[in-house]
């Protein structure tokens, strides 16, 4: 095994996985096998969640979710689609659905609804509001049901470590009320002050090749 | 006779009348309860082994059929529903969508068996052998009630989007569209002489809103009646003789006039 990427290239990639949040003095040969692991852990299916009732068919292939002037806190959701054998996964579809600021779905429309057709280069870019809580099932969450050929049809949810639910330490409390099914599903927030402040996740896909 | 409010000291699964006189129901507690309709008193409750509810199974009316579906629960891929004549002989395994069987169930005759899933597709299969007569994918969402009129030409499907769907079992072909119901539907039921439909609510809000009952008549689809139930209704059926209704929401049974249609 050769090392071909610089130490700053492998703290980018370790950065990018979520594997590092800052920038510690560690040797290439660490950041070599924290990067390795991080490679691994890639190459397996995103973690399956309930669909849960409120799903709807034909909703709008739009990145923008939400309009200027709705309630809530901005959010931006990105990520990519890759498959278990370490592809791209090109002509994916997303279906994203997500409760409105106060928790509440829209059962017979499309607000903070779309079907995402995901291009070439398998990325995703949503933007939206930070979902409210739904009574029966309060942590914030958004749904998703990713399909691509030759894939497993992904049926999944993003949570929130922000989240009050999680009590400021969602790897100690991710099983509450038995609601999130894996921890991998909770993302970090990134918060952002400059302009208008507004909220971001990465949500990456990792379907399960056929 | 009036309408009148049991409430029942545990939660009531499934409801059914036995006779025009009495409700039985399933409760979470484990134990069968039998009510006067007349007075709300309980007249018998006993005990039952099976509770539970990540499977369930569906009859024809003979018994000779049993279908058998995985509850959502916990459910995130593939819905299979299996037809058996036994236990121990399975007729067919059918695929049923994904994200869970959000209802399921035969016609009046046993002849076909129907269920819809949680990524808002119906289908229709034979009983006989689990052949799928009828892919139903234009609907916008998932629908959580049904109901067979008792002649069994009309289908009757309720969800999401607040509709009441009926469907031609000949052809299986959208007949009309009911709107009225203010939430989300999800129980219903025939009348008896299949005049008149009942369905219940459940609100987007959370499952412990207050919604509503409607009455409906099957033919026009004007509401004849409406009136409250405290959250989510899981049970709306018919007495035998059509003169009076149950429902069921959480632990409290509704027992109601039915409107007279001339």
């Amino acid at each position: 095994m050769s090392y071909t990427f610089r130490r700053r290239e492998l703290l980018e990639k370790c950065i990018v996985r979520g594997a590092l949040v800052a920038a510690p003095p560690m040797s290439a040969s660490g950041l070599w096998a924290l990067w390795q692991a991080g490679e691994q852990q890639a190459s397996q299916p995103t973690p399956a969640e309930v669909l849960g009732p409120f799903f709807r068919k034909g909703a709008p292939d739009t990145p923008a979710l939400h309009k200027p002037g709705d309630p809530g806190f901005p959010l931006t959701v990105v990520g990519k689609v890759t498959n278990t054998g370490g592809e791209k996964v090109a002509g994916a579809k997303i279906d994203i659905w997500h409760a409105n600021h106060a928790g509440l779905y829209d059962v017979r429309g499309y607000k903070y609804r779309a079907k995402l057709e995901v291009a070439e280069a398998s990325e995703y870019k949503v933007e939206t509001i930070l979902p409210g809580h739904y009574p029966d099932r309060p942590a914030q969450h958004i749904h998703y049901m990713i399909s691509a050929p030759g894939h497993r049809t992904l049926i999944t949810q993003a949570y929130f470590a922000t989240d009050p639910f999680f009590e400021g330490d969602p790897a100690k409390h991710y099983t509450k009320r038995g609601i999130v099914s894996h921890s991998d599903l909770v993302r970090p927030v990134r918060l952002y002050e400059e302009r208008a402040p507004h909220a971001e996740i990465t949500f990456d896909i990792c379907l399960e090749k056929l | 006779m009036g309408d009148l409010a049991i409430q029942s000291d545990s939660d009531v699964e499934s409801l059914e009348f036995d006779g025009p006189r009495f409700v039985e129901g399933r409760c979470r507690d484990g134990k069968v309860r039998r009510w006067n309709i007349s007075t709300g008193v309980i007249v018998e409750t006993r005990g039952i082994a099976e509770t539970g509810r990540e499977v369930r199974t569906v009859y024809t009316r003979d018994k000779a059929i049993t279908a058998t579906a995985q509850m959502p629960v916990k459910q995130t891929g593939e819905n299979i529903i299996r037809l058996n004549d036994s236990p121990a002989h399975e007729r067919a395994r059918m695929s049923a969508g994904l994200g869970g069987t959000s209802i399921f169930g035969f016609s009046p005759d046993g002849t076909v068996l129907v269920a819809g899933s949680y990524d808002a597709d119906l289908r229709v299969w034979r009983s006989r052998d689990g052949e799928l007569l009828r892919l139903i994918d234009e609907l916008p969402g998932s629908m959580f009630a049904f109901a067979f009129s008792p002649d069994g030409k009309v289908l009757a499907t309720g969800g999401i989007d607040r509709i009441v769907y009926l469907w031609d079992t000949r052809t299986w072909k959208l007949t009309s569209q009911f709107t009225g119901q203010p939430e989300m539907i999800s129980a219903m039921s025939f009348s008896p002489d299949g005049r008149q439909l009942i369905t219940g609510g459940f609100s987007e809000h959370t499952v412990g809103a207050a919604v509503s009952i409607l009455f409906w008549d099957a033919a026009s689809g004007k509401v004849l009646r409406s009136v409250p139930a405290p959250r989510r209704v899981t049970v709306a059926v018919f007495s035998p003789d059509g003169a009076s209704a149950a429902t069921v929401a959480g632990r409290v049974i509704g027992i109601w006039d039915a409107p007279r249609l001339a």
